[in-house]
């Protein structure tokens, strides 16, 4: 049986709904940072396997700036959990409403 | 060969998120997204796209998780398990949007056509060609994510270097 787009589609829909599902069940942020980080992978994933059926190369430029946004994200997502981890002394969502006032 | 590479490659990719949202414990949810981030990378080579999978053993699975290691050691997580969540909902939100996913993929996977990946030039697996496009076509949006990268550095240190001032005053 030949591997076709359609397996690697539902792999990333597949990848993408556990990391969706992580950030809207889990509490911890680091867990829902790093499902965040999952569902840009699996979604640079789709891009992937779409630039190779099509044999159009603009897909691995776009999954080289997904790559970098990835990496911005984590930085600044941990720096900003860091800064709240000082004040709030907690790194779950429940204890953190600084904007709700 | 490619099949068997692709199932085995899948299966560790979802085992791995799955274990990621499910452990308690931060630090083993981070061994697990690394084993996730891994399997992906080797799809991307499976996607002839070796550079790409260097990248992302890289970026992904080497710069990020060890700043998610640092940052975890650094910021106390222990305190998850001893509290109850005060809502639900989220769970049956992620149902909710599982069972929508599992409609979807039911009906996409009905719907042919299936077709096999056409070959592939030695041109279109080469790092080069990513190079001369990412200098010729898509060269703003290259120097704009340096741009960015150094504007993300910049605005962490400003981050928590502030944060730490402010604490000692």
């Amino acid at each position: 049986m030949i591997i076709t787009l359609q397996h690697y589609l539902v792999l990333s829909v597949i990848l993408f709904a556990i990391g969706a599902i992580g950030v809207i069940s889990r509490r911890n942020i680091f867990i829902i940072l790093m499902s965040i980080e999952l569902m840009l992978a699996s979604a640079a994933l789709a891009v992937l396997s779409f630039s190779r059926w099509n044999l159009l190369p603009d897909g691995k430029a776009l999954v080289f700036f997904v790559m970098a946004v990835i990496a911005v994200e984590a930085a600044i997502g941990l720096a900003i959990i860091i800064v709240v981890h000082r004040r709030k002394k907690s790194v779950l969502t429940d204890d953190l409403g600084l904007l709700r006032g | 060969m490619y099949q068997i590479l692709f199932y085995i490659l899948a299966v560790l990719a979802v085992s791995g998120a799955f274990g990621m949202i499910t452990r308690k414990n931060p630090i083993v949810s981070v061994a697990f997204l690394t084993i996730s981030m891994v399997s992906i990378a080797g799809l991307f080579a499976l996607l002839s796209a070796p550079f790409l999978a260097v990248l992302q053993l890289m970026i992904s699975a080497g710069a990020v998780i060890v700043l998610f290691v640092f940052v975890i050691m650094i910021v106390d997580y222990r305190r998850e398990e001893s509290r109850r969540r005060v809502i639900q909902f989220g769970r049956v939100l992620g149902s909710a949007a599982v069972i929508y996913l599992v409609i979807v993929l039911a009906l996409s996977i009905l719907k042919p056509p299936f077709i096999a990946a056409p070959l592939t030039g030695e041109a279109f697996e080469m790092p080069e060609t990513l190079g001369r496009l990412l200098i010729s076509e898509f060269m703003i949006p290259f120097e704009l994510t340096g741009v960015l990268l150094l504007s993300a550095a910049v605005a962490v240190i400003l981050m928590v270097k502030r944060g730490e001032g402010e604490r000692d005053t």
